[in-house]
C-alpha cells in the first residue's frame, strides 16, 4: 500500500469540509428552500448567526406560505409547482404521484408541473373539503427539499367593473385644452394622429375574455390578426371545448352561485351578464377600424392586435395567463403552435387579490416576456386599495396603469393606487358627467351589438397599450424599459389635490410621440420573427393557366398512348 | 399510296389536339362544379386543411374559407383550389382508357380521391411554407404547388395503366 502525501490529505479534508459547509449553507430566501433546511436536524449545529437567519428565513417564508395560501380564490384542486433542476427531470417523479393520490399532470410553459388532484372518487368532496385539500397539498410540496416553489392556480377575474345604460363623446383621446374638443384627462390624440396613425407590424396582444370578430366596427378590419384560445377549462372557456384557435368571445356571463361559494355565500352574489370585456379593451387598443364611417375611434389606427383568450366563465387560471403571456412574447408553450410574429406589448386588463410574490408562477411568465423584448402593461385592480396587494399589478416589471377621470384626477372611487402604480391614465367614471353632455364620464368602445360605456383600470391600461404602439411606430427598437421609461417621462405629474394617492408618473400624454423620430436603439433579439407578413388571404388554385395546360398535354399522353396500344 | 400520307398527318394531330381538348374540358369542368356548388367545398376543404394542420402541429383559424396563421399568415380555399379540377382530368382519363366498365368505375373513383387527398397534403405543405417562409409563398405556391399535383397526375395515370394491364390472379393463385 502506498503512502499518501500529507497534502493530498490536506486536500480532501478540505474538500470534505467544503461539502459539508456547503451542505449547510443558508438556502436562498423561498419558503420551499428554507424549510428543507429546517426539515434536516440530523446535521452538525451551524453557528448562531446562521441559525438565526435561517430561523429568519423560514419564518418568512412561513409567512410567505401562509400569505399564498390565505387567498380564497383559487382553483379548487389545482396546484401549480416548480421542481428543482435536479429533481424535475423528464417525467413526473414517482413520489409527487404517489403524494397527489393519483393526480393528473401538465406542463406548464414555465416547465412547472399542475397537479389535478383526484376529488374524492365515489364520494366526491364539497366545495371546502376541496379548497382544504389543495391547501394541504401546497403545504405538504412545500416541505420537500425536491420543490423549488409551489403554490394554488389562482383565479384572475377581469378588472372592470360591470357595463353601465357614443370621436365626440370619446372625450378620454381629446386634448387638455386649447382645442375644439378638449378634456382636463384627456391624453391628447388628435394631433399625434396628424403624424402618425401607427404601424401594421407592431403587434399587440390583448389578454382577456377574446374578441367579437362579426362586430360591424371590427369585421373586416386589417387590425385583427389571428389569435387562439387559451382556456383549458371548457366549463370556463363555455365553447365547448378546451384551447383551440379560435378566440371569438362566447360569453361570459355567470348565473347566481355558478362559481360556487365563499364562506357560504353564493359567487358572484347575483347573476352576470357578459362582459364583451376583451373587444372592449382591444377596441380602445385599436382593433377596429379607425378613422372611418363607423362606430369609435382607437388609440391607434394602424396596428396588429392579437386576441388572446383566457378569461371565461368565472374568470381565469394562473396557468392559462402565465402560457398566454409567453405565447405572446413568441415563448414556447407545449402543445401550442407558436405566434407567427410575437407581440411587442402585451395588455393584461385583469387581476387578482394578492402579492405578486404570492405567484411566482405570474412573476416568471412576465420576466420571460419582458426579457423577449415584450412590454407587459397591467391594470393596477379596481378595489381602490394599495395596487402591490394585487397580481400582476404589483408585480415586477409590468406598466402597472391607474385610473384617471374626465378631469385627470385619479378615480378613488374605485382605482387601486400606491408605488407599484407607474402611470395614470383614462379610466372614466360611469357613476358621473361632468361635462354635462348627458353621457356618462366613461370610456366608450366596443361591447356585442354596440358600443358601451364602461370604467375601470381595465379601460385605463389599453390607452397605455395603444400610445406603446403608436411609439413603436415611430421608434420600433425601443425595449421594454425604455418605452416605460419615455411614457413616464412625458406623463403630466399631478398634484396631491389631483392624486391624493400615489399615482406613478402622473396622467399619460400621447403628444410627445407626434416628436419621437429615429429607429431608437437595436430592437431586441426576437424569437424568429416572421416578416412581412401577407395578412390578406390569396387563393391557392390548385392549376393555374399553365398547369390547367400541362395536365390537359398530360391527358393527352395518356389517351395517345391508350390509343397506341390499341386501348 | 402518296394520298394516304396526308391522311395519317392529319390523323396524327387530331388525336392529340382532341385529346388536349377534352383535358382542358374536364379542369373547366371540375372548377365549374366547384364554382356551381357555392361556397361550400372551399369551406369544407379549408376544414379539413385546418384539421390536418392540427394533426402536423400547426394551428390556424378558418373563417369560411379563410385560414389564418396566428400572426397573420392566411390563404383562402377557392373554387380554383379545391382540386376538382385535376381530379376530374385524371378520372376521365382513367374512365376513358381502362379496359372494362368495372375498371372504369373504379379507376375514376381511385383518380379523384387520390388527387384531392394530394390536393390536401399540397395546401398543408403551403400553409406550413407560407408560415415558415411568406416572401417565397408566390414561388411555392405557383412552383412547387402546381408541380405536385401535375406529378401526382402522372403517378396516377403510370400506376393507374400498370394496374389495370396486370392479369386478374386465377382462382387458388396467389394475388400479385
Amino acid at each position: 500500500m502506498r503512502t499518501r502525501s500529507p497534502a493530498l490529505i490536506a486536500i480532501v479534508v478540505l474538500a470534505v469540509s467544503a461539502a459539508v459547509a456547503g451542505a449547510q449553507a443558508p438556502p436562498p430566501a423561498t419558503a420551499t428552500r428554507a424549510r428543507a433546511a429546517a426539515a434536516s436536524p440530523s446535521q452538525a449545529a451551524p453557528p448562531a448567526a446562521v441559525r438565526e437567519k435561517e430561523g429568519a428565513e423560514a419564518r418568512r417564508a412561513q409567512v410567505l406560505l401562509e400569505k399564498r395560501l390565505a387567498v380564497q380564490d383559487f382553483v379548487p384542486g389545482q396546484v401549480v409547482v416548480k421542481l428543482k433542476p435536479e429533481a424535475a427531470g423528464g417525467a413526473e417523479p414517482a413520489w409527487l404521484s404517489t403524494l397527489s393520490g393519483g393526480g393528473a399532470f401538465r406542463r406548464t410553459s414555465g416547465g412547472e408541473l399542475v397537479i389535478s388532484l383526484p376529488g374524492g372518487g365515489l364520494t366526491p368532496m364539497s366545495a371546502e373539503e376541496r379548497v382544504e385539500q389543495t391547501r394541504q397539498f401546497v403545504r405538504q410540496l412545500a416541505e420537500r427539499p425536491e420543490v423549488d416553489y409551489v403554490q394554488p392556480n389562482y383565479r384572475f377575474q377581469i378588472a372592470a367593473e360591470p357595463p353601465d345604460p357614443r370621436f365626440v363623446e370619446q372625450w378620454h383621446y381629446f386634448a387638455r385644452a386649447g382645442a375644439a374638443r378638449s378634456a382636463a384627462g384627456g391624453i391628447g390624440l388628435p394631433p399625434v394622429w396628424d403624424a402618425t396613425t401607427g404601424d401594421p407590424q407592431v403587434v399587440v396582444a390583448v389578454i382577456d375574455t377574446g374578441i367579437l370578430p362579426l362586430h360591424e366596427d371590427i369585421q373586416g378590419s386589417p387590425n385583427l390578426l389571428p389569435g387562439i384560445d387559451l382556456i383549458s377549462d371548457s366549463g370556463v372557456a363555455n365553447d365547448g371545448d378546451g384551447r383551440d384557435t379560435d378566440p371569438t368571445d362566447t360569453g361570459d356571463s355567470v348565473a347566481r352561485g355558478e362559481c360556487g361559494d365563499f364562506l357560504g355565500l353564493p359567487v358572484p352574489d347575483r347573476d352576470l351578464p357578459s362582459s364583451w370585456h376583451g373587444s372592449h379593451v382591444a377596441g380602445t387598443i385599436g382593433v377596429g377600424r379607425s378613422n372611418e364611417s363607423t362606430g369609435v375611434a382607437g388609440v391607434a389606427w394602424k396596428v396588429g392586435v392579437v386576441p388572446v383568450r383566457v378569461l371565461g366563465k368565472c374568470g381565469g387560471s394562473t396557468t392559462d395567463i402565465a402560457d398566454a403571456i409567453r405565447w405572446a412574447a413568441g415563448l414556447d408553450v407545449p402543445g401550442v403552435a407558436p405566434i407567427a410574429r410575437p407581440a411587442r406589448i402585451v395588455n393584461l386588463s385583469l387581476g387578482g387579490r394578492g402579492s405578486c410574490s404570492n405567484s411566482p408562477a405570474m412573476q416568471r411568465a412576465i420576466d420571460d416576456a419582458v426579457a423577449a423584448g415584450t412590454a407587459v402593461v397591467v391594470a393596477a385592480g379596481n378595489e381602490a386599495e394599495d395596487a402591490s396587494g394585487f397580481t400582476p399589478a404589483g408585480c415586477r416589471g409590468v406598466i402597472s396603469v391607474a385610473a384617471g377621470d374626465l378631469e385627470g384626477k385619479l378615480v378613488l372611487r374605485y382605482s387601486n393606487f400606491g408605488s407599484a402604480v407607474d402611470l395614470m391614465a383614462p379610466g372614466g367614471d360611469v357613476a358621473s358627467d361632468r361635462d354635462g353632455n348627458g353621457h356618462v364620464d366613461g370610456v366608450l368602445s366596443y361591447v356585442d351589438g354596440g358600443y358601451a360605456y364602461y370604467n375601470g383600470t381595465s379601460m385605463a391600461a389599453p390607452h397605455v397599450a395603444g400610445v406603446a404602439a403608436l411609439l413603436l411606430a415611430r421608434r420600433p427598437g425601443l425595449s421594454p424599459a425604455e418605452i416605460e421609461s419615455e411614457l413616464k417621462a412625458h406623463a403630466l405629474s399631478r398634484s396631491p389635490s389631483e392624486c391624493p394617492r400615489p399615482c406613478g408618473a402622473g396622467l399619460l400624454q400621447a403628444g410627445f410621440v407626434a416628436d419621437a423620430t429615429g429607429p431608437g436603439p437595436t430592437p431586441p433579439d426576437r424569437p424568429d420573427p416572421v416578416s412581412p407578413v401577407p395578412v390578406e388571404p390569396q387563393p391557392v388554385p390548385a392549376l393555374g393557366p399553365f398547369g390547367a395546360l400541362v395536365a390537359a398535354a398530360l391527358a393527352a399522353v395518356a389517351l395517345g398512348r391508350a390509343r397506341g396500344t390499341g386501348r | 399510296m402518296k394520298i394516304a400520307r396526308p391522311r395519317l398527318r392529319a390523323r396524327t394531330l387530331a388525336l392529340p389536339a382532341a385529346a388536349l381538348g377534352l383535358g382542358l374540358a374536364a379542369v373547366g369542368a371540375g372548377e365549374a362544379m366547384a364554382l356551381a356548388l357555392g361556397p361550400a367545398p372551399g369551406a369544407v376543404t379549408a376544414e379539413l386543411v385546418r384539421r390536418l394542420l392540427e394533426v402536423t402541429g400547426a394551428s390556424a383559424l378558418r373563417t369560411g374559407a379563410v385560414l389564418r396563421a396566428p400572426g397573420g399568415f392566411a390563404y383562402e380555399v377557392t373554387a380554383a383550389c379545391v382540386g376538382f379540377g385535376p381530379a376530374a382530368v385524371v378520372a376521365a382519363v382513367a374512365a376513358l382508357r381502362s379496359r372494362s366498365a368495372g375498371a372504369r368505375l373504379a379507376g375514376a373513383l381511385a383518380g379523384a380521391a387520390t388527387l384531392l387527398a394530394a390536393n390536401l397534403a399540397r395546401l398543408v405543405a403551403l400553409f406550413h411554407l407560407g408560415v415558415a417562409d411568406p416572401d417565397r409563398f408566390v414561388i411555392y405556391h405557383h412552383g412547387l404547388g402546381q408541380a405536385f399535383v401535375l406529378a401526382a397526375m402522372a403517378a396516377f395515370l403510370l400506376l393507374w395503366r400498370r394496374v389495370d394491364r396486370a392479369p386478374a390472379p386465377a382462382l387458388g393463385e396467389p394475388g400479385r
